[in-house]
């Protein structure tokens, strides 16, 4: 691929039922090329951010895709640009690996033709699950079911990818290797946003990781400068060492919960009541 | 998908090209089935005009059915005023309910759904107590009509309804699932409230009406419902597609290109002339439009380009057999086919929930 992509998120903001999950997010000029990660703890609005991002769910605010807002554009014609692949599949549908990846490869235009077959195979195989391309999806594992779910959202060759947690019911060998699926649909020419709860996982294949706290972007920027001992505690509440491999990419290593401040304390405990 | 429609896989270091080969020979497969359902059902159509009171040869059957001349007058009135209306109507009837079944399960996620528990038959039903025991029909209707038209205008008008509601909420599968069983339950009581009025003989008649029966078939409602079915295949045939995107969720289905909502709206309209036409003419028949695409599912998978041909084919073929089993069960006595669907539905129906855990 050789296509220049550009985003930059602007005030983007949702609200379920009066409640802003995201409020007012944005973010710096994202290009082709890089892994950007999202992170931050249950409920921070990681999901949404990517389902707003795809047109899934209403929103306000601008995402300029080359400087044009994709936020208004249809559905088909976001499809043409963005890959979105969900966190789960349904577990009662009969499509099978190779049906499914051509359905997302057909969308909205009808007519299979042997190259999209061969294609769809193709990807199948390059995620390592080609002798499951004839299995039902509801007969694959949690984690067979997310590699399966990842052919979809790559089979379109879309400039921009969404995963929402792509590794989060894999085990370590499917981590690596989707993490290095990843990572090659960006070197070949793709913006990959990326949601990710391990954040060493994070650190080892993203170029900018984004930290999202109570719907607001609390950092953003290289591994190496966001993933701190300050942010673990303010976000994540809890007490980690933060150290450099070999490749100076940090890990992190979770020793317990952060002392709690007074102000999060039981009211009881405090001695308020 | 189901054992029958997954081939066994190429084994693993299988070429990208032999496992094209073999999706290749996995569609040609499927083609040949719904290919030899067309002949299973049409088989069974055709034993129904063979069964009846009385005996009518295979071989008369089929010279007639070429050349009604052939036949005594007599054996020309029962095939072609008695028996092909009533086989026909099966067929179309099986036909409609299915398909509407199959794309009704499709945008609602949810494989118990079929137009009947959305409220549909118990609308139509209340339709036709309205006229049966009030005398209330559409004015400017015959009144030899306003029991279908009721049941139609009905049927018709809750789907409707339920469209405008569920809209008013977002539109979402809950909502029109919730929404559907409200109306049924409204539509319910009161046609309870009718029966409990109604004198004697209207009782009786709506009772037998809500039984379902092709005694009421003629060349008229075999037209209008064929009608019915031309103006509604291909639009579903064009929706295929979308539809087996449907499967792996809204927001697939969404992020794949597809407008949800119009595909849902679009369709419950197809659902909601299919399912009132049909219960128009033959009155409540269960279990077709919930069996059907089960069957067809197991037999073809989810791919609704396949899938869709097939609950056409398997509901007309069910509903045909339901037929020919309405004449048979008793002897001289034909007995009411919403019965025999329900009695015959509910064991399929059990058997495969219980064989298919895993997918329904």
């Amino acid at each position: 691929m050789t296509t220049t992509l550009s985003l930059r998120v602007e005030h983007l903001s949702v609200a379920y039922r009066g409640r802003k999950v995201l409020d007012r997010v944005s973010m710096p000029l994202l290009e082709a090329g890089q892994v950007v990660a999202l992170a931050g703890p249950n409920g921070a609005g990681k999901s949404t951010f990517l389902k707003a991002l795809a047109g899934l769910i209403p929103s306000t605010g601008r995402a300029l895709l080359n400087g044009r807002d994709c936020l208004q554009w249809s559905a088909q014609n976001r499809a043409e640009h963005i890959g979105f692949m969900p966190q789960t599949l349904p577990h009662n549908t009969g499509l099978t690996v190779l049906e499914s990846t051509l359905t997302a490869l057909r969308g909205a235009n009808p007519g299979i033709r042997r190259e999209h077959e061969l294609k769809a195979l193709q990807v199948i195989d390059n995620l390592g699950i080609g002798e499951l391309s004839f299995q039902p999806l509801s007969q694959l594992s949690g984690g067979q079911k997310q590699l399966a779910a990842l052919a979809q959202a790559v089979v379109r060759d879309s400039p921009l990818l969404l995963l929402d947690e792509p590794v989060s019911a894999l085990d370590l060998a499917h981590q690596w290797q989707v993490m290095e699926v990843t990572r090659r649909l960006a070197d070949e020419g793709r913006l990959v946003v990326v949601v990710l709860h391990d954040l060493t996982l994070a650190a080892r294949w993203a170029d900018q990781i984004a930290i999202l706290h109570r719907g607001h972007i609390h950092s953003f920027g290289p591994p190496v400068e966001v993933i701190n001992t300050n942010t673990l505690s303010a976000v994540w509440g809890v007490r980690a060492r933060v150290r450099l491999c070999e490749q100076g990419k940090p890990y992190v290593l979770v020793d317990g919960p952060a002392q709690p401040q007074p102000d999060t304390l039981h009211p009881l405990k405090a001695g308020i009541l | 998908m189901q054992t029958s429609a997954c081939h066994k896989p190429p084994c693993g270091n299988a070429t990208t090209e032999e496992r094209w080969h073999t999706h290749r020979r996995i569609v040609r497969r499927r083609r040949w089935l719904v290919a030899g359902l067309a002949v299973v059902a049409l088989l069974a159509g055709f034993l129904d005009l063979l069964t009846g009171p009385a005996a009518l040869p295979a071989g008369q059957v089929l010279n007639g059915l070429i050349n009604p001349d052939t036949l005594s007058r007599p054996m020309q009135v029962v095939l072609w005023q008695m028996r092909l209306p009533v086989a026909l109507l099966a067929l179309l009837v099986g036909a409609a309910l299915a398909l509407a079944g199959a794309e009704m399960q499709s945008i609602l996620h949810n494989p118990l759904a079929e137009p009947f528990t959305l409220g549909v038959s118990s609308s139509a039903a209340l339709g036709a107590a309205l006229a049966i025991v009030l005398g209330w029909g559409i004015p400017g209707t015959d009144i030899a009509w306003w029991v279908p038209v009721n049941a139609f205008v009905f049927a018709l008008g809750s789907l409707l309804l339920l469209q405008i509601l569920a809209r008013w909420r977002g539109g979402d599968t809950q909502s029109l699932v919730l929404f559907g069983i409200a109306i049924g339950f409204a539509a319910s009581a009161f046609l309870s409230l009718l029966q409990f009025i109604a004198s004697e003989d209207a009782l009786q008649q709506l009772v037998f009406w809500n039984m379902g029966s092709l005694a009421r078939a003629d060349w008229q409602s075999v037209a209008i419902l064929s009608a019915v079915m031309a103006l509604t295949l291909p639009f579903s045939w064009r929706a295929a597609g979308q539809l087996t995107s449907l499967r792996l969720g809204e927001e697939q289905a969404h992020s794949f290109g597809i407008n949800v909502v119009h595909l849902r709206r679009w369709s419950l309209v197809r659902v909601s002339l299919l399912a009132a036409t049909a219960v128009a003419f033959v009155g409540i028949v269960g279990f077709v439009g919930l069996v059907g695409p089960h069957v067809a599912r197991m037999l073809v998978g989810d791919n609704h380009r396949y899938l869709l041909p097939a609950s056409v084919l398997v509901g007309a073929l069910l509903m045909a057999l339901a037929s020919v089993a309405s004449k048979v069960l008793v002897t001289g006595v034909i007995m009411p086919i919403g019965i025999v669907t329900a009695l015959v539905g509910l064991p399929v129906f059990i058997g495969l929930m219980l064989k298919r855990r895993h997918t329904i």
